[in-house]
């Protein structure tokens, strides 16, 4: 275990005291941007679940027989971006006006099933078996010496396949906290006392080195992983234990919840990457409205995460969101025809919004053909090309880690898109 | 060594491939009871296995017939069933209930305790789709069409009364809120949630190069390509039909509690208006659901599908091309017992991939302990369970640890934990902290040899022999390991209680400590 402990708590420190707008510090968003190291970029995951509808707003599909838009979709150019508007979402417009710059749409992303399930799994590790990890999982541990929790899970699903030891989750309804405060055994049916904290600082160490004495003296290579794994294990939980109280892990029902945690575990140190999901379902059968209705309330949420993350200052003389690509998904698209419930059902394609570090933003990436399949791209340019490629999630996965500076090659099928990168 | 192996392999009558084993007999037979028991092997128990390494094959039968039995194959195939998911279509507040989430936890284990009664009483494994039962407590039989049988414990067997056809498994109210059909894919992800359970056949986990010369917003074209489309008609020549049985339960959207809790039998012809698919499993036309169970039963994959899925759960790994004549041999082993649960598992448990073998391929040498492992072993060591309002932490996560403790949730996490994670060991932590207290209290409230649980020591009595004695005595107890009183280990442990006893001057607390730390032990996650 190498992390950092003093820079953890140095970070609290500055995390809890950011108040000041970096403005005032001079630095400009396109210099902090590109002052950033690959290995400095940290990550943000929001995943939206149930499957939304990214005719709504991610693609301007307008006069085609074969994909219903809203009634009173409009276009919507800011920038570079090509998106669709409506006078019910005044939040989604404000959010494009206002971060514009950073966001690039990637547009016909293959998910190659109709189930969440595996959607989910695909999204989110390229492959549907659910045994490998996500591509949080895979960021976080490229620098899984440098932070406590690597890979916090705030909310929604999380695949940890053989990294394990790099994920925490936090629980729904702050069962992290309520383990780490040891409350959870007060609230319980038998409550019953606990050592003092000196005693248990004392239970702890003795953890620690018995931990370590089973790590070292394990000899069968399959026991050194999990003894290694253990010993991590407990020295990560101790670390959290050393600074309860400094971070509060909520659950993270919504953006707006979770943010002060988002901020405070990516600016502190204590996580390379961090898992947010609110809980709101997009599976809209019935009454595709919903997704405008959706859409408009989750953008300004997001706006309002983001605000915070600008806020709050980076490591490298910039903002905390200029270190920070964010990646807002969900696990499925909506078919283009309304069914006989003016809902839309599963679509195998679905569009991705990135943000932040790394990325050239204010573009539009891939693309939707007039069936609404994903549109073949170059990766080079990551835009459509009839002698293209297909794009699928793990080319999401692997453009995420090339992103990092870590080897993207590690992606099965994953072809970098280069053309999103900066 | 050999002749450590040898006696499970001729428990289940074969001596073939006896190789090198890694685990000890004292490991083998802890992992033994942990699998079949849920608990640790008692002192007496490690006593007998010491002075007659012979007697671990009628040790292993006694965990067979442990009633217990039941409950661990109910926790292994939970993943499986995927019914725990605390958050189905209906809450209690629709029935007039007050506990949200006792009502959840129970509607997420009927089909469980169904496995795990057919293990604990030795019903064929067929009758899971094809018996005229069910299981139930108190809350399901409050609010469903359910009648317990007479008897004893809350969860008992049950019968639907609302006339629904006998199919087992498939004819449950709680199979169905967890797999709802959407009303426009016409129960194909039903279908496949059976497949993938009873089959081991997940078409979902086929991906789909959805072809690019179909229309797929036209939605005459797509029915057209169902029946016709090589890429389509592959899945949906098996799958459309058995969807075609299941619209019984088919609930219209925002379906009322009482609309959702009986089966409805004038729905039963809907994919006439729907796919006009007939029912069917694989070519076989049937009419009722019991039909459908009759047929499945009578599938061979049917019996593959459940010894993969007892023999992956055993052995905690995915099997393999290579795992055939091992498999072969356990279905074998299955038939022959009546495709009942205990004959599977005794043969199973003399698979090299059980046994450690570390010549195996990825041998599970160390497995880990799920939530409902780790708990259920504490309890039985200290009488300590976490619970809030009846309702096991370790096995919800809308208020509990589940997920954070590795387990799988049933939603999103369908795989559990395979390495340990900060947050799994701080849940050992917790429960190892509220299980010590908990026991060392209640034993400090009565002289030792007067039906203590677990500490056999004097409080008062702090001298060094006499803390020595009780350390290796638990050692004994939790780890299965006999220690001597000058052992390194003894001494680290009568170190801590001295460190503690300065501390928190109470020995009482000082032994609750030591406790605390033995039970953090890797050796009680990992086994």
């Amino acid at each position: 275990m190498t992390t950092d402990r003093r820079s953890f708590l140095r970070g609290l420190g500055l995390s809890l005291g950011a108040a000041t707008a970096l403005g005032s510090l001079g630095i400009t968003t396109r210099q902090a941007l590109a002052d950033v190291t690959a290995a400095d970029r940290k990550f943000l995951f929001v995943f939206n679940n149930g499957g939304w509808d990214p005719t709504t707003v991610f693609a301007p599909l307008f006069g085609l027989p074969t994909v219903d838009l809203e009634p009173d979709a409009q276009p919507m150019d800011i920038g570079g971006l090509r998106l669709v508007d409506s006078a019910l979402r005044p939040s989604v417009r404000a959010f494009f006006q206002r971060w514009h710059e950073r966001c690039a749409v990637l547009n016909g992303v293959s998910v190659r099933s109709l189930s969440h399930e595996i959607c989910r799994t695909i999204a989110l590790t390229g492959d549907s078996g659910g045994l490998l990890p996500d591509w949080a999982t895979r960021l976080a541990d490229e620098r899984r010496g440098e932070h406590t929790l690597p890979h916090l899970v705030l909310g929604g699903p999380s695949y940890a396949g053989d990294l394990g030891a790099a994920v925490a989750r936090s629980g729904a309804s702050g069962q992290l906290d309520q383990l780490l405060t040891g409350d959870i055994l007060e609230g319980s049916d038998q409550p019953t006392d606990r050592p003092g904290a000196a005693a248990e600082g004392v239970i702890d160490r003795w953890m620690r080195r018995r931990a370590a004495a089973r790590r070292d003296g394990a000899v069968l290579p399959a026991d050194q992983v999990l003894a290694a794994d253990f010993a991590e294990a407990i020295e990560r939980a101790g670390e959290l234990e050393a600074a309860t109280g400094d971070v509060t892990f909520t659950g993270g029902a919504s953006l707006t919840a979770a943010a002060p945690t988002v901020v405070e575990a990516l600016s502190s140190g204590l996580s390379r990457c961090v898992s947010v999901s609110e809980a709101v379902s997009w599976d809209t059968h019935a009454n595709n409205t919903q997704q405008s209705q959706l859409f408009e309330g989750f953008f300004g949420r997001l706006g309002g995460l983001l605000d915070q993350l600008q806020a709050a200052p980076g490591e490298q003389g910039g903002s905390l969101l200029d270190e920070t690509v964010v990646v807002v998904m969900s696990e499925m698209g909506r078919t283009p025809k309304l069914n006989a419930s003016q809902g839309k059902d599963h679509w195998p394609y679905t569009s991705y919004l990135l943000l932040g570090s790394g990325l050239a933003g204010s573009r539009m990436y891939g693309g939707y053909d007039d069936l609404y399949y994903g549109s073949l791209v170059d990766p080079a340019t990551a835009q459509p090309a009839d002698d293209g490629v297909v794009v699928g999630a793990s080319s999401v996965g692997a453009t995420l880690l090339a992103l990092a500076g870590a080897d993207p090659s590690v992606v099965s099928d994953g072809v970098v898109l280069r053309g999103m990168l900066a | 060594m050999v002749k450590r192996i040898l006696p499970l392999l001729l428990l289940v009558g074969c001596a073939s491939s006896a190789t090198e084993p890694t685990l000890t007999d004292t490991q083998l037979l802890i992992r033994a009871s942990l699998d079949l028991r849920g608990v640790r092997p008692s002192v007496a128990e490690l006593d007998r296995i010491e002075d007659d390494p012979d007697a671990l094959p009628e040790l292993v039968e006694e965990y067979l017939q442990d009633p217990r039995f039941g409950d661990r194959m109910r926790a292994l195939y939970t993943p499986v069933l995927r019914t725990r998911i605390d958050a189905f279509p209906v809450d209690a507040q629709e029935y007039g209930l007050e506990d949200d989430a006792a009502f959840q936890a129970a509607v997420g284990e009927e089909v469980p305790r169904m496995v795990g009664r057919v293990a604990r009483d030795d019903l064929p494994f067929t009758e899971l789709v094809v018996g005229d039962w069910t299981m139930a407590e108190g809350i399901l039989e409050q609010v469903w069409p359910v009648q317990r049988d007479a008897g004893e414990g809350e969860w008992r067997p049950a019968r639907y009364t609302d006339g629904r056809p006998a199919a087992g498994i498939l004819a449950t109210n709680s199979l169905w809120w967890r797999y709802p059909s959407n009303g426009v894919n016409f129960n194909r992800g039903r279908a496949n949630a059976l497949s993938r359970i009873l089959l081991c056949n997940d078409y979902l986990a086929r991906e789909v190069d959805f072809p690019r010369d179909v229309d797929l917003t036209d939605g005459a074209l797509v029915d057209d390509a169902l029946r016709n489309n090589p890429g389509c008609v592959n899945c949906h020549v098996s799958l459309d039909p058995i969807g075609s049985y299941l619209f019984g339960f088919q609930y219209p959207a925002n379906a009322e509690a009482a609309d959702a809790s009986i089966y409805h039998p004038e729905r039963e012809r809907g994919w006439q208006a729907t796919t006009g698919v007939a029912p069917g499993w694989y070519g076989e036309p049937g009419y009722s659901l019991s039909d459908l169970g009759r047929q499945i039963a009578a599938d061979p994959r049917f019996v593959d599908c459940a010894v993969e899925t007892v023999f992956e759960g055993l052995v905690s790994r995915d099997v393999g091309l290579d795992d055939a004549d091992a498999l072969s041999q356990h279905r074998e082993a299955f038939l022959a017992g009546g495709a009942t649960l205990r004959p599977l598992v005794r043969s199973i448990l003399s698979d090299p991939a059980w046994l450690g073998d570390a010549a195996e391929r990825n041998a599970a040498v160390r497995k880990i302990a799920t939530p409902d492992l780790l708990a259920s072993q504490i309890e039985d060591l200290t009488g300590y369970r976490l619970t809030v309002n009846g309702v096991e932490l370790m096995e919800t996560d809308r208020f509990g640890l589940r997920s954070l403790a590795g387990g799988v949730d049933g939603a999103t996490g369908t795989a559990p934990a395979r390495t340990p994670t900060p947050t799994m060991v701080l849940v050992q932590e917790r429960l190892a902290e509220g299980a010590a207290f908990h026991v060392a209290t209640a034993d400090a409230a009565s002289p030792p040899g007067s039906g203590r649980r677990l500490f056999q020591v004097d409080f008062a009595d702090s001298s060094p022999a006499t803390l020595a004695a009780e350390v290796a005595r638990l050692h004994r107890r939790l780890f299965g390991t006999r220690v001597e009183n000058d052992d390194p280990e003894v001494a680290e442990a009568v170190d801590l209680f001295a460190t503690l006893l300065d501390l928190e001057g109470d020995p009482v607390r000082a032994w609750a400590g030591v406790l605390t730390a033995l039970l953090r032990d890797p050796d009680l996650l990992l086994y």
